[in-house]
């Protein structure tokens, strides 16, 4: 950066404005630990779990939610001096909800723009509570413009980790390219997306909008911790790939070598509807021609795009307050300043607009009227595992329920077998083995050999797996004198998973890459001083 | 080679020809059964053996009858055994998910015995035979760059490096199908492409092609892309305390070790990470370190084929020496603007074994003179020239030699024995028993080697113990080779089949992309032939290494008399590894893919 006279960091906007992105970032994660909490704390649990999960993450997660809800409150309840005060805790760990996408912050409920309205154009309804909630962001937004892009939306560090990421490309002579799409993309995105919304009624535009992203997996990510937790299985691990994960993978890569800023500037439909509302804003940059020397560094920094060194800000600006920071001469500054009359106007017919969209009265499941805090991962989903085999004549099934068994935990396993000719049941016996693979190729038998429940042509059995790993379930049954015996594996847990060794190779070979070739250009440097002293 | 022939000019035509006529008549001897047998009249393709378990081919089956139905048999012991106790088979016969193989019936054992201590102690002594000098290995060659065409082709720029982006995305696809694929090891390509097409395959393509896998590599081929993509490595030199194999021996004792112990085999994962962790190893040489210095040190796989290459039929010479006598540019080592410098430091001038070169044909790139040839030449061409026996190369043959035998071993049910009763009797557990035996194996086979090497110098005191112990190690190569080919044809021949069924469902996600996915196929091979094969192949080993040995004897030992003498405690522990070999393919084998 060609920062002429560098601000000391007290007196520079980015510091703030980092610290508040990381507040916020922090607090995406505090969420779904806090209400982990308030269910252990419910479910008087709490104490016993932070003990018997001593020294490993969730243990420390719950302690640390401990110490920091208890600031403040005086130990002591119903007469008892050393006990926990549950209800004062409680009552304080429920007062946070959500993710960045919609939350309720001591009772107060807050959506994002974005979700107001995909939730309005889904359900086709304007509830009293989808208005107070839209009421904060959009009057913040009104005086502060886009400050939700450039202060608070977990994307800014997505995209700063992005353009340091290119600045060590640029480093290592790598030449990323330099992309730009026209920034008024992101109001087509908008329009188009609202509009499907509106017509199929599926919330679709929270699957690409990073904020909804982030609260999603930073949920996710918590639920499998203290799930895995539950089952006895403290250690940290990578919760896998989701669509979020890879969608934001994709963003930062693309923003990293293609296209610094893509998403915020130019894709964001949240951003363009931040924009149109953030018109109207209060707190504006302003500079002062007189002490302006034309050296257009602004205009260069910019993530939005935008020429404050030709006062063209007009709407998209976040008041990120980079240019201000940058500006050799401090021509720049924030001003305060109304908006004209006509404007005005605007605002309001703005929002009554909003307000007033669609007019049927479908109910929203679950809260009514306000997104959910959080997708998917609110409901534990329970996948089944469907082996099919063919034997001779008989087609096999094997049907286990839960499909990826936690360890410990009972499960149930239906063997169905058919005629692929005739279509007829089998009626015989069929047995169900089940052998632990350990390392070193041994078996050991865990379960039967056992002919389980008869319900009609239905086998069913209740095998228990102690420990994750790989297991065999070995059906053995009796067809007209020929004993028939089918292997099928069976994962419990996840020993290993794929993702795990693909993702740990490609990082040490990217890391490795990088070292090479830096230690590569410092060697060819350290020779070209050389030659030229 | 051959000493009896009646003229060199002939015997040095035979000696390059044998190999081939080996190779046709083997492939003739197994596909005569199949196309003489007529068809079964049944209709049945294949069937499986009631008293086995493996899988057979109905039409060159041995059969039964049995109240009214046919039943089909791998062998003739097999059928009489049915015969002893027909109901008893037929109520409960054997399941085709998992079986063990028969080894070589007791005559054939027998007679293999009998014809090893014929040719070791009967005759082949007696052949009197002239010393060679060096100059003997430029005999019996048939150059292939003379035919139209082919030089042509290797000089092209990107003629390899197609065939090796093929084989990369092979190797990619394994990789992805041991990661992703079912887990169930019979449903899943990726272990029986790995092991037994690859593993197995590569003694096959070094016997005949010497090191062509090495053209082929995908490790090299994408960490070279690699390296190009990411504009060059650091071009270190490789630590010179690393200027040796013993790296490689020891990765080639892990691989064992994790293939035959953890049974990574069976396991497609961990087939897959075996194959990410040479990868890695590959790209982070290439990298680090000049040339293709991990191909020349680390590989274990090209050292393994490297050492077996010395054997092998086809190699990379100069066509004439006295060229390069007179060359001062010397671009085959130091490269030119048409092709790179040799990537394991070899030059054509002074190269006389295959072990180290890659075959990567940018020697015939950059020769200006044209003079790099390809050359097909007789079986174990560099092993009696060998020129300066290294203790690392030594080392890493006889680990060959008792590591194939172990290989061997742990399928037979006297592994089970031999671990269940180290288990009990020393209280540890199975993965310990496992590695104490595995070094036991590893030991004892090269313990016994050193007092045979001991009591050979004790009788020819002018030779030297260090000398003797290892030049004959080379010796033991072709026995090594041998037995590896006998083992491997095995897996080939029985479980190879298999493929043309899970190329259609290569993940074991019920795709059908050929519509081969539920065939099943009958081995390529009966079992009869198959012994019959086993059995030739133990014995041509044999005689190889008699031959190597003699011609080592020759060299260190001058004096005729006392190197015969010499000799004997040699020959007794070559006999000993051909029997213990037989023995071994006597024994029933459980076949490592189960569900053939």
């Amino acid at each position: 950066m060609k920062t002429a006279t560098r601000l000391p960091w007290w007196k520079r906007i980015a510091v703030y404005r980092r610290a508040v992105q990381l507040l916020v970032f922090a607090g995406l994660l505090a969420l779904p630990i806090t209400a982990r909490y308030a269910h252990y704390l419910s479910a008087r649990s709490l104490d016993k779990t932070i003990d018997s999960w001593r020294g490993t993450l969730p243990g420390a997660l719950m302690g640390l939610s401990d110490k920091a809800l208890r600031l403040g409150i005086p130990d002591g309840e119903g007469g008892v001096a050393t006990r926990r005060p549950r209800k004062k805790l409680l009552a304080r760990a429920r007062a946070f909800y959500g993710s960045a996408w919609s939350a309720r912050l001591f009772g107060v409920s807050m959506t994002d723009l974005l979700a107001g309205v995909e939730s309005a154009a889904a359900s086709r309804t304007m509830r009293l509570v989808l208005v107070t909630g839209l009421a904060i962001p959009l009057i913040a937004t009104a005086l502060l413009g886009r400050v939700f892009c450039g202060w608070i939306c977990p994307m800014g560090i997505l995209s700063a980790l992005a353009r340091k990421t290119r600045e060590l490309l640029v480093f290592l002579e790598l030449k990323p390219f330099d992309l730009k799409v026209d920034p008024r993309a992101k109001y087509f995105v908008l329009a188009a997306g609202a509009l499907v919304v509106l017509a199929t009624g599926l919330p679709l535009l929270h699957h690409i909008y990073p904020p909804a992203l982030f609260g999603r997996e930073a949920h996710a990510w918590v639920a499998a911790v203290f799930d895995r937790a539950e089952s006895g299985r403290t250690g940290f691990f990578w919760v896998g790939l989701s669509s979020a994960s890879l969608f934001l993978l994709a963003l930062f890569l693309l923003e990293t070598a293609a296209a610094p800023g893509l998403w915020c500037r130019s894709l964001c439909p949240g951003g363009a509807l931040y924009s149109l509302v953030g018109r109207f804003r209060l707190l504006r940059v302003k500079r002062k021609a007189a002490g302006c020397v034309d050296c257009s560094i602004c205009d260069e920094l910019c993530p939005m795009g935008l020429f404050p060194m030709t006062d063209r800000i007009g709407m998209e600006c976040d008041n990120c307050g980079i240019c201000v920071d940058a500006c050799p001469t401090h021509a720049l500054s924030y001003i305060l300043k109304p908006p004209e009359k006509r404007r005005a106007g605007k605002l309001a017919s703005a929002v009554l607009s909003l307000l007033f969209l669609g007019a049927s009265t479908v109910e929203a499941h679950h809260i009514m009227g306000i997104p959910h805090y959080s997708y998917d991962e609110s409901y534990p989903q329970a996948p089944v595992l469907k082996l099919v085999e063919t034997v001779g004549p008989w087609e096999f099934q094997l049907t286990g329920y839960p499909g990826n068994p936690t360890p410990g935990v009972r499960t149930e396993l239906h063997a169905y077998a058919v005629a692929t000719a005739t279509k007829k049941a089998f009626e015989g016996d069929i047995e169900l083995e089940v052998f632990e693979v350990l390392a070193f190729g041994a078996k050991k038998s865990i379960y039967g050999p056992d002919s389980g429940r008869r319900d009609k042509s239905l086998h069913k059995y209740f095998p228990t797996y102690a420990t994750e790993g790989n297991y065999e379930l070995v059906l053995s049954f009796m067809d007209e004198g020929i004993v028939s015996t089918l292997r099928f594996p069976m994962v419990v847990g996840e020993p290993g998973s794929p993702w795990t060794a693909v993702g740990l190779f490609a990082a040490c070979l990217a890391s490795f890459l990088v070292l090479i070739r830096a230690v590569r250009i410092k060697r060819r440097r350290a020779l070209g001083a050389e030659a030229a002293a | 080679m051959k000493m009896n022939a009646p003229s060199p000019r002939t015997g040095r035509i035979a000696a390059v020809t044998l190999p081939w006529v080996l190779l046709l008549g083997s492939a003739l001897w197994v596909a005569s059964d199949r196309i003489a047998a007529p068809r079964a009249a049944s209709g049945v393709a294949a069937a499986v053996d009631p008293v086995c378990g493996m899988s057979v081919a109905a039409r060159t089956a041995h059969t039964h009858a049995f109240e009214g139905r046919t039943w089909y048999f791998c062998s003739r012991a097999c059928r009489d055994s049915f015969a002893e106790n027909p109901a008893g088979y037929a109520l409960a016969p054997a399941t085709g998910d998992s079986h063990t193989m028969r080894g070589i019936p007791v005559g054939m054992y027998q007679a293999g015995v009998a014809i090893v201590l014929l040719l070791s102690f009967g005759f082949f002594e007696l052949i009197p035979t002239k010393p060679r000098g060096s100059g003997g290995s430029e005999g019996g060659r048939w150059d292939l760059t003379a035919l139209p065409g082919v030089r042509a082709f290797l000089k092209r720029p990107l003629f390899i490096a197609w065939i090796r982006a093929i084989t990369a995305a092979g190797f990619l696809f394994v990789i992805a199908a041991g990661l992703f694929g079912t887990q169930n090891p019979a449903a899943n390509i990726a272990p029986l492409l790995t092991w037994t097409v690859w593993w197995a395959g590569l003694v096959v393509v070094v016997l005949f092609f010497g090191k062509a896998w090495c053209t082929l590599c995908p490790w090299d081929a994408i960490a070279g892309w690699v390296e190009t993509l990411s504009g060059g490595g650091l071009g270190l030199r490789w630590p010179s305390a690393l200027r040796n194999i013993w790296f490689a021996v020891a990765l080639f004792i892990a691989l064992t070790w994790v293939e035959l112990g953890m049974g990574i085999t069976v396991i497609p994962r961990a087939t897959a990470w075996v194959a990410l962790g040479m990868l890695a190893l590959a790209i982070g040489s290439a990298l680090l370190f000049e040339r293709k210095a991990f191909c020349r040190y680390g590989c274990l796989v090209g050292r393994v084929s490297g050492l077996y290459a010395m054997f092998g039929a086809l190699e990379v010479r100069a066509a004439d020496r006295s060229i390069c006598a007179s060359c001062r540019t010397m671009e085959c080592y130091r490269g030119g603007d048409k092709g790179d410098p040799c990537p394991t430091h070899q030059f054509l001038r002074v190269m006389d074994q295959n072990t180290y070169c890659t075959m990567c044909a940018e020697c015939f790139k950059t020769c200006p003179h044209d003079n790099a040839a390809l050359r097909l030449r007789p079986w174990g061409a560099d092993l009696s020239v060998s020129g300066k026996p290294r203790a690392d190369e030594a080392f890493l043959a006889l680990a060959l030699l008792s590591m194939t035998g172990f290989h061997g071993l742990t399928m037979t049910p006297h592994w089970g024995e031999l671990t269940a009763w180290l288990e009990t009797a020393a209280g540890s557990s199975y993965s310990i028993s496992f590695s104490l035996l595995m070094g036991a194996m590893l030991g004892l086979p090269i313990f016994a080697y050193a007092l045979l090497v001991r009591a050979s110098s004790a009788l020819a005191p002018e030779a030297g113990y260090r000398r003797l112990f290892l030049a004959y190690a080379y010796a033991m190569l072709p026995i090594a080779l041998f037995y590896h080919l006998a083992h491997n044809a095995e897996h080939l021949l029985m479980e190879g089949p298999k493929l043309f069924a899970l190329i259609s469902d290569p993940l074991g996600r019920g795709w059908d992309l050929f519509g081969t996915a539920s065939t099943v196929f009958s081995p390529w091979v009966t079992l009869e032939r198959l012994w019959g094969l086993q059995v030739l192949f133990v014995i041509v080993g044999h005689v190889y290494g008699l031959w190597v040995s003699a011609a080592t004897t020759r060299r260190l030992i001058p004096d005729r008399k006392r190197g015969l003498i010499a000799q004997l405690p040699m020959l007794a522990g070559m006999v000993g590894f051909s029997v213990f070999s037989l023995w071994l393919l006597m024994q029933p084998m459980e076949m490592r893919v189960s569900a053939m």
